[in-house]
């Protein structure tokens, strides 16, 4: 604020203040007043000048926007409105009467040629549509701050070691996270928390919910003040804050809830707070906030699931607090060399880890797919508007004859366009308002953020003023050629003109363009089909056919070792027997993790005897009939036997992969030797095939396989082979498994197709899709635009042709009269798009599968398709040519 | 009009009228509004919203008299009517009941 100012008490704007009392009645004119001033004084104590001045001037906008209404400041239409009104409708300048006027001729004008207008206005819509979409989504997800308070800065600390894995993040332990968080200064707050999943004893059933377990920096980092009672202490006490859902939908929103004891799996919390409703952090929407328990043990350093979110204070940056944080780092590695070391620590803002580079770029790639659709779209309503210039050229002429200004005719080009334009940009922000209303149902895209995408009007403004645009100025192109010709000329050869008008030239030039854009388009659809394509034919060394895999779990208080918790073997059994004793199920299996998932628990192996050892194998639990169900080989020995689980068996049993057992035993014989996985002694009694069962790009993972009743463990995945199409049975299979079992916790059930697509990466089919609308969108805008081109020049061409059949031209003749041309711009078309598609193809490089961004085949069908569109949209108007009657067309104009 | 309905925001404000009982006026309805239900609003909507409802007969109004706080310029007062606050009620009832019927419905399905 500067000196002059502080000087004298601040006021409202004076002009403000004036217009107030203009505007409002007698009656009301005191007390409006002195609210706006309220208002302002109140505003200038707790925002400052600036804003107060703002608000003002924003409640007077308002309360004037209100007038015309006769609501607000009046209750009933007033004088001052009415008399406001009718002194615009007097003062109303002719031009204004004019254009209303034009805009009804030039609507009377589209009346006579519905089907142009009709097909204009839907090109337009489609395009704007979306781009729109598109763009909305982009605004919503990459654009619209985060719903934290100064979230850029905000950062998450992201542990990684360069000798382990890259950079692959790892959770970290417990004492270098009490480490971080006690002992960095530049911080304003830190937090450290790690996820938890309990198990809420409701009257019926168990619920299982997701938890954090935070210290009492968490909410605040974030911003949130919880809607009922406090926060998280220091004190280590069992308290409870729960998510406005839990809350709802068990709690009845009770308003009394704080104090309430509940019972997570089987502990005793009481309710110290409700979460606010649009309570989230970072990706997830927990239910629960606890207090940590007594896993943060300082003393453990080297195991742990533990993140880390810290804020920094205004005057430090990243760089600043990364430079603390690699000291600290090297620090925690010079005192526990044992546990800490290479072990780095990176600051991550939040944004970056919650929209991640790959969903970026996905948006970027669909967005330029949608640009691509716009212009096309947009050439195609030039195409159009430019067909029926032949057809104004006459009345054109006529006006001019009759001495009509320059201006009234670009006047009614304009309004013709104008119309076309507002009807489309009106249909396309309507069905772009649509789509993302419902896009969340079915965009099988899952997108962070996704949610927030609404519809952003400034992103259809912008879209309908490019609509507007083109179309206005294609509207306009052919008046200027006509007003340059002379009025006697365009009246003699209106519709028999021998040359083609300057009209059907732009109409096929931008119709090539088109046709570029559209083997462009076709080029990316293409190359996405053959990828799906490829995925059909991959060999994945299982068999994926009719196959459905359950990932469920079973909650821990309750299964597990010990005295009074049921061992889980006994539920994975009764599991595995309620869906093979579903109709249609031809076997079922139990395996720990799913095929084609990446992750899944590793180990380290040893034989002591050979001093062979390595740290890299997968421990899968398993039950006897997984190989058979999954269609894997045994190729030695045995598979697992239920009798494999018993105690008192003389050695415990595993059977491994190919490749395990080539890497285990490079030498030998691997069938009945011994191996120590982790620290237990087994002996192998069976090789099987490797199969695809981490992700689609990397190779088989080695594993070992042990009977479930060796290892009992709470989760795992149900594999069930049906005789039937899988997902007919989902319903039935889902209801059987939780009569057999009411505790246990369905996660996901989808058949391996389903599966297939989400290995080859969640964002493949979206890009699929999306392709393949612009593709055909596209194609059929070519249809279109190619349609009315030829027609066009065919109908302007009626004599000439009548005359040459009158002279006896062949019919093959004719024919090539009417395509030569327009075939020599779809060959240009062609080419231009083939070069275009061939230059930008390797940005959809990173969706492809199995096949190279210049794969032939793709590219031939790009080429080929547009080509036989094109060729097909020329039939039409040869057919009317062709079905020319000399006698008639030579008697057409007198 | 909604006849004798009353929409969203109208309830907002009534509820609002009623919160504030001696100090409901404009200034303090939006200072309530913005602070509790989390959503900007003007003083027009607000008299608009007002207007309406002291045309359904859910709220009165009397202009008070000159404060030495607002240059000496009056206020108007608003206070809620017994049918304002039998609607606030009604509504409330019938939120609760939908409601429960949904928990009802959740625990079958459960």
């Amino acid at each position: 604020m500067s000196r002059e100012r502080s000087r004298q008490p601040e006021s409202p704007p004076r002009l403000a203040r004036w217009i107030v009392g203009k505007i409002c009645s007698e009656e009301r004119r005191p007390w409006v007043a002195a609210d706006l001033e309220e208002l302002f004084q109140r505003c200038l104590d707790s925002q400052g000048s600036r804003r107060a001045r703002r608000r003002y001037w924003r409640e007077l906008l308002i309360l004037v926007w209100m007038l015309p209404m006769g609501r607000g400041l009046h209750g009933r239409r007033t004088e001052t409105a009415g008399r406001l009104t009718s002194r615009a409708l007097r003062n109303s300048p002719e031009m204004i009467v004019n254009s209303f006027r034009e805009l009804g001729f030039a609507l009377r004008r589209w009346r006579r040629r519905p089907a142009l207008f009709v097909a204009a206005v839907s090109v337009l819509s489609i395009g704007i549509a979306a781009e729109t979409v598109i763009f909305s989504l982009i605004s919503g997800v990459l654009l619209r701050p985060l719903p934290y308070p100064h979230s850029e800065r905000l950062y998450e600390f992201v542990r990684t070691n360069p000798r382990k894995g890259g950079s692959r993040p790892f959770s970290i332990g417990p004492g270098p996270a009490l480490d971080l968080k006690n002992k960095l200064e530049s911080f304003q707050c830190i937090s450290v928390y790690r996820w938890t999943s309990l198990f809420l004893n409701t009257p019926d059933r168990l619920v299982q919910l997701s938890g954090i377990r935070a210290d009492e920096d968490f909410l605040p980092l974030f911003g949130f003040t919880p809607l009922l009672g406090r926060g998280l202490t220091q004190e280590n006490e069992r308290g409870v804050l729960i998510s406005f859902r839990v809350w709802r939908d068990y709690y009845e929103s009770d308003p009394d809830v704080l104090g309430h004891r509940i019972l997570l799996s089987g502990v005793g919390y009481s309710i110290v707070g409700v979460l606010p409703p649009g309570f989230e952090i970072p990706n997830a929407r927990p239910d629960l906030v606890l207090p940590h328990d007594d896993e943060l043990d300082p003393a453990e350093r080297r195991y742990g699931a533990f993140y880390i979110f810290g804020r920094l204070p205004r005057d430090i940056d990243r760089e600043q607090a990364q430079a603390e944080v690699d000291a600290l780092a090297a620090a925690l590695e010079e005192a526990y060399p044992e546990t800490d070391q290479d072990w780095k620590y990176q600051l991550v803002a939040v944004f970056d880890r919650i929209v991640s580079q790959a969903d970026r770029r996905i948006l970027f790639t669909l967005q330029g797919l949608a640009g691509l659709l716009l212009l096309v779209c947009c050439i195609n309503v030039a195409v159009l508007l430019l067909s029926k210039a032949g057809e104004d050229r006459r009345e054109v002429a006529l006006r001019l004859a009759l001495g009509s200004e320059w201006r009234h005719i670009m006047g009614r080009f304009l309004c013709e366009s104008a119309l076309v334009a507002l009807a489309g940009v009106a249909a396309g922000a309507l069905s772009a308002w649509w789509l993302l209303q419902s896009l969340p149902y079915f965009l099988p895209l899952s997108l962070p953020r996704l949610h927030e995408a609404v519809f952003d009007w400034r992103v259809a403004a912008a879209c309908g003023l490019v609509g507007l645009a083109v179309t206005v100025v294609c509207g306009a192109i052919p008046a200027f050629s006509m007003l340059r010709s002379s009025p006697m000329d365009s009246i003699r050869d209106s519709r028999m003109s021998f040359t083609t008008s300057a009209a059907a030239r732009y109409g096929k030039a931008l119709v090539a363009v088109e046709l570029a854009l559209a083997v462009l388009l076709a080029s990316g659809a293409g190359l996405m089909m053959r990828t799906l394509q490829e995925l059909g034919n991959l060999d994945l060394r299982f068999n994926p056919d009719r196959l459905i895999a359950v990932n469920f779990s079973l909650p821990s208080f309750k299964y597990g070792r010990g005295e009074s918790r049921i061992d889980p073997s006994d539920a994975y059994q009764g599991l595995l027997e309620a869906a093979s004793s579903v109709p249609g199920v031809r076997q079922a299996a139990i395996l720990s993790d799913a095929p084609l998932k990446s992750s899944g628990i590793f180990t380290s192996w040893s034989r002591p005897q050979a001093g062979l050892s390595g740290d890299r194998v997968r421990l899968s639990i398993a039950s006897s009939e997984v190989f058979r169900v999954l269609g894997v080989n045994v190729l030695q020995g045995r598979t697992l036997r239920s009798s494999d689980g018993s105690p008192d068996r003389a050695y415990k049993a595993v059977v491994v992969s190919k490749d395990f057992a080539r890497q285990a035993f490079p030498d030998g014989e691997a069938l009945g030797a011994d191996i120590t996985l982790h620290k237990d002694g087994y002996r192998i009694v069976g090789i099987v095939d490797d199969f695809h069962n981490a992700g689609l790009r990397d190779d088989p993972t080695p594993v070992a396989y042990v009977h479930y009743r060796q290892k009992p463990q709470n989760w795992g995945v149900l594999l069930v082979k049906t005789e039937v199409h899988p997902q007919s049975l989902m319903g039935l299979l889902e209801q059987s498994l939780r009569e057999a079992n009411r505790d246990v916790d369905l996660r996901k059930m989808a058949s391996m197709e389903e599966l297939l697509v989400e290995a080859l990466g969640p964002r493949t089919r979206a890009v699929a899709l999306t392709s393949g609308f612009t593709a055909l969108m596209a194609l059929i805008l070519v249809a279109v635009g190619t349609f009315g081109v030829v027609f066009g020049s065919v109908r302007r061409r009626t004599r000439e042709i009548g005359i040459r059949l009158t002279l006896g031209a062949s019919r093959r003749l004719i024919v090539l009269t009417v395509v030569r041309r327009s075939l020599a711009l779809t060959a240009g078309g062609l080419v231009l798009g083939l070069a275009l598609a061939v230059a930008l193809s390797h940005s959809l490089q990173g969706y492809l599968y199995g096949i190279s961004s210049s794969d032939p085949l793709a590219l031939a069908g790009a080429v080929l398709v547009p080509l036989l569109v094109t060729l097909a949209a020329h039939l039409p108007p040869l057919r009317h040519a062709l079905k020319v009657d000399p006698v008639r067309t030579l008697r057409y104009e007198k | 009009m909604k006849g004798t309905k009353i929409g969203e925001f109208e309830e907002f404000v009534l509820l609002g009228v009623c919160q504030l009982g001696e100090e409901a006026h404009s200034v303090n309805i939006l200072e309530v509004l913005e602070k509790v239900a989390e959503r900007r609003s003007s003083l027009g909507a607000i008299y608009a919203a007002l207007d309406r409802l002291e045309r359904k007969g859910m709220v009165t109004s009397w202009i008070g008299q000159a404060e030495t706080g607002r240059a000496g310029r009056p206020k108007r007062h608003f206070k809620a009517t017994e049918k304002g606050v039998q609607e606030l009620d009604r509504l409330e009832a019938i939120r609760t009941r939908m409601r429960r019927l949904i928990r009802e419905r959740g625990q079958e399905a459960g």
